[in-house]
């Protein structure tokens, strides 16, 4: 039995997909590759897949990551021809290695958004400016919805770095966040925060770009 | 993705509605053609969500078979969910297709299949979106030529005017050649007309602008005239053999959830039981079934190109299918080992054996499905049900002695003759069923079995011996349905009922004529569609929508007509004679029942087609 960690793209059309729907394509490029993956026991037989940190639908991926077992040894050309083969064109295996790191490893994501606004008069340069602002905030107080219920976090902690970019007619962010099982934290939230400050409506497409451990180098 | 409409605005109203996978296309196995040259742009449009019409097996067949010609390209094109809609509406986004996004009305052909009456609101509602002209008569040339298949066709009327062709009976003949057609006309640059008249050559094809319809003083037909040299009855298309006709071996893989994410392997078309309400049953006769083995490798191909794991079996009546044992046989072999589920559907109560039980317990746990339709013998008898109750009770105490707790039987409310006794025979029946499982001393000892009752409003339809009863009027079906609650005692018996008011609706479009094309154009101005959808369903709007168009909606549901009306489908030959259905509906009257095919021919008519089974037994 061998442990691969598998890292792909998510995007084009396949953005809109949710993570269970990525799930169940995912399942079946497997089957249809006819890789040498190890099945489960029991009454229904299935693949082991597992997603350390699954993609809110709506947000591009860079890096993905799926851990998968297989039942041998198959050479990582192989494994990635074989899956894209079987997989719609907006999802894309990039890499099958051996994993590095455990999966609770990951502490943060790097996302790029790129931000607009929905009110004309707002020109990028003045979401530039509040970006600016919000971001060196020491509180960044937003509404979230936890297990509990509604509550208020602070999310400015949880703002690792950040470079804040002017284009012609939109804002490029690019941030890092803290990720992962213990805390996680969905771009999302900073736009809410955004809004909710300023009173601007802003709209953002969002990539998450790489995955990191606590000390954040790259989890691999 | 190549839409010509701002990317940043699409994704926005992408982002904005439920399910955005619905409108993106980009599936595996999807047919890209953009880079090469083709002919004939045709548009496949469902008009139903992208959860149902990627469930359609119909849709399947004919993608496969239109893109298998170099020179075609065949895209999909699904009704947006309401939400979509709208905000298509509001940012000046028309149809799209869901492989290259190109605009529905950019397309040479555009191909609608009618499933159900209560889709033809759908219809229109998407050429309004797609900014296509409704009316045939004004769509000018031969581009966005607007056709419609299935089984719908039989009565398409109420449809005649919104359009150009109908494809009666099975498309896998007629469809091909019909696109051939038009590719040589559009080349040689035919007027509409032209193409039409050499069109309608062709089996199974009818022109509705090629037939005059008179009416009488009192709304009935008067009679149905051609205006072309066409022939003056319609006689639908079929495909003889099975065994070497077109199936697909790939489609497009849904990425989100669908109704039925599997590979269906169609068995068998038409069936010999003769049940008088059903139209299905007499608009596919004759009775064609597809070798075993046949049907075993395509099913075998398509999960392989797929990667689905599931697959069913499809047909009108499963275990009528001469072959089924063999076929499960062969499934054997390789769906275990490559941990594919197999599910029997449309199984009839009364002939399953207990090897094939055992096999339906091996694949798949899932409830049991039988219906039954009548709880009476009387009743049974009358809808030549041809079955008894004894038959009933033992393939329930098989079931419950195999393992399953839970059974569904579905029955219809408000059939002809029907009486409260009838009606209280459901749930008694239902009653009986659950002493059958405490009767057994190893059941008892289980967890409390369920039945439950499943009843829909009966509507007659047409080609059916009971084409000419009344469907009760609502008040009447919600008292029956009352009664049928009342006297049920069980507290493991759950009575369901499926919506009186869309049955009404229904029942009026299925024995419709052309007057209510104007009925249907104001639905959709007023934003009717979905009716099939209990959301979107407004009883309301549809009796403002009748009223102003001055039409009495009971007149084409309520009214039992007489033997000697033209009825406004009489143009139109499906192989079933009116003499038989007329025989059929006198017998029904009498509580006679009738044979099936296999048992004795009734010389239904379906002969004519020198095919299936019909034609086999006369050899024999």
């Amino acid at each position: 039995m061998k442990n691969v960690r598998l890292r792909f793209k998510k995007e084009k059309e396949c953005k809109y997909i949710s993570h269970l729907d990525l799930v169940r394509c995912i399942n079946r490029a497997v089957k249809k590759s006819k890789l040498p993956i190890w099945y489960t026991e029991g009454f229904n037989p299935h693949p082991l897949l597992s997603f350390p940190l699954p993609l809110s639908l709506g947000m591009e991926g860079e890096r993905e990551c799926l851990d998968i077992k297989l039942e041998d040894m198959a050479q990582e050309a192989e494994i990635i021809s074989k899956l894209n083969e079987n997989l719609p064109q907006g999802i894309r295996i990039t890499q099958a290695n051996i994993p590095v790191k455990k999966a609770k490893d990951i502490a943060f994501a790097l996302y790029e958004l790129k931000i607009t606004s929905e009110d004309k008069k707002i020109n990028a340069k003045q979401i530039s400016e509040n970006l600016q602002t919000l971001l060196k905030m020491e509180e960044i107080i937003v509404e979230k919805k936890t297990k509990s219920g509604l509550k208020n976090i602070n999310i400015s902690p949880d703002i690792q770095m950040y470079v804040v970019g002017e284009k012609d007619n939109y804002v490029k962010l690019t941030v890092v966040l803290s990720a992962g099982s213990e805390k996680n934290i969905n771009p999302n939230l900073l736009l809410k925060a955004f809004e909710d400050y300023f009173g601007i409506k802003i709209y953002a497409k969002i990539k998450r770009i790489e995955l990191f451990d606590k000390t954040l180098n790259i989890f691999e | 993705m190549c839409y010509k409409v701002d990317m940043n605005k699409f994704d926005k109203i992408l982002m904005s509605v439920q399910k955005p996978g619905r409108y993106i296309g980009g599936e595996l196995n999807s047919i890209d053609k953009s880079n090469k040259a083709i002919d004939v742009h045709f548009a496949l449009c469902f008009p139903d969500v992208y959860e149902i019409a990627m469930s359609h097996l119909g849709l399947k067949i004919l993608y496969g078979m239109l893109n298998e010609q170099e020179n075609i390209w065949c895209e999909r094109v699904f009704a947006p969910w309401p939400d979509m809609q709208e905000k298509m509406e509001e940012n000046d986004i028309s149809l799209y297709s869901l492989e290259s996004k190109t605009q529905v009305k950019d397309f040479d052909i555009i191909g609608f299949t009618l499933q159900y009456e209560l889709s033809y609101t759908n219809v229109l509602n998407m050429l309004k979106l797609a900014g296509v002209e409704l009316l045939a008569k004004k769509r000018k040339g031969l581009k966005n030529l607007v056709i419609a298949g299935g089984p719908c066709t039989c009565n398409p009327e109420p449809l005649a005017d919104f359009i150009d062709v109908f494809f009666l009976g099975e498309a896998e003949n007629s469809l091909l050649e019909f696109v051939e057609l038009y590719n040589k006309s559009k080349s040689k640059k035919e007027s509409k007309e032209e193409f039409l008249l050499k069109a309608a050559k062709i089996q199974g094809i009818y022109v509705p602008n090629f037939y005059d319809i008179e009416y009488n003083d009192d709304g009935t037909v008067k009679n149905i005239k051609v205006n072309k040299d066409v022939p003056e009855k319609v006689q639908k298309s079929i495909v003889k053999d099975l065994d070497n006709s077109y199936f697909h071996q790939s489609f497009p893989v849904p990425m989100i959830e669908v109704v039925h994410d599997r590979v269906e392997g169609e068995i068998f078309r038409g069936c010999t039981r003769a049940c008088r309400f059903c139209q299905a049953g007499f608009i596919y006769r004759p009775v064609r079934e597809k070798s075993p083995a046949v049907v075993d490798k395509q099913c075998k191909i398509l999960c392989e190109n797929t990667g689905q794991d599931s697959l069913s079996i499809c047909s009108l009546s499963s275990s009528d299918y001469s072959s089924l044992e063999q076929l499960i046989d062969l499934f054997d072999e390789w769906t275990e080992k490559e941990k594919i589920s197999v599910s029997l559907p449309s199984l009839r109560i009364n002939n399953i054996s207990d090897r094939l039980l055992n096999k339906i317990k091996s694949f798949s746990r899932t409830g049991l499905t039988f219906a039954p339709e009548a709880g009476s013998q009387r009743l049974r008898d009358v809808i030549n049900k041809n079955v008894s109750e004894e038959e009933i009770f033992s393939t329930c105490k098989k079931a419950f002695a195999s393992g399953w707790n839970n059974l569904k039987l579905y029955f219809m409310l408000g059939l002809p003759t029907e009486t409260n006794d009838d009606i209280k025979s459901i749930t008694k029946l239902a009653g009986k069923i659950i002493d059958i499982y405490y009767d057994d001393k190893k059941t008892i000892k289980r967890r409390a079995p369920k039945v439950t009752i499943s009843t829909a409003a009966f509507i007659p339809k047409p080609f059916t011996p009971f084409q000419w009863e009344a469907q009760d009027n609502i008040e009447k079906l919600k008292e029956k349905q009352q009664l049928l609650k009342e006297s049920n005692r069980c507290r493991k018996v759950k009575c369901n009922y499926h919506d009186a008011y869309t049955s009404f609706i229904e029942a009026v479009f299925a024995r419709g004529d052309r007057k209510l094309s104007k009925v249907l154009l104001k639905a959709c101005d007023k934003g009717l569609k979905f009716d099939g959808w209990r959301e979107y369903f407004d009883f309301d709007k549809w009796l403002e929508v009748f009223k102003e168009c001055e039409i009495e909606p009971e007149f084409y549901a309520c009214r039992k007509r007489s033997f000697h009306e033209v009825l406004p489908w009489d143009h139109l030959d499906y192989g079933i004679s009116k003499e038989f259905l007329i025989n059929e509906c006198k017998k029904a009257y009498a509580e006679n029942t009738s044979e099936n095919c296999k048992q004795k021919c009734l010389n239904c008519g379906a002969s004519c087609f020198e095919g299936g089974i019909c034609y086999e037994k006369r050899k024999a």
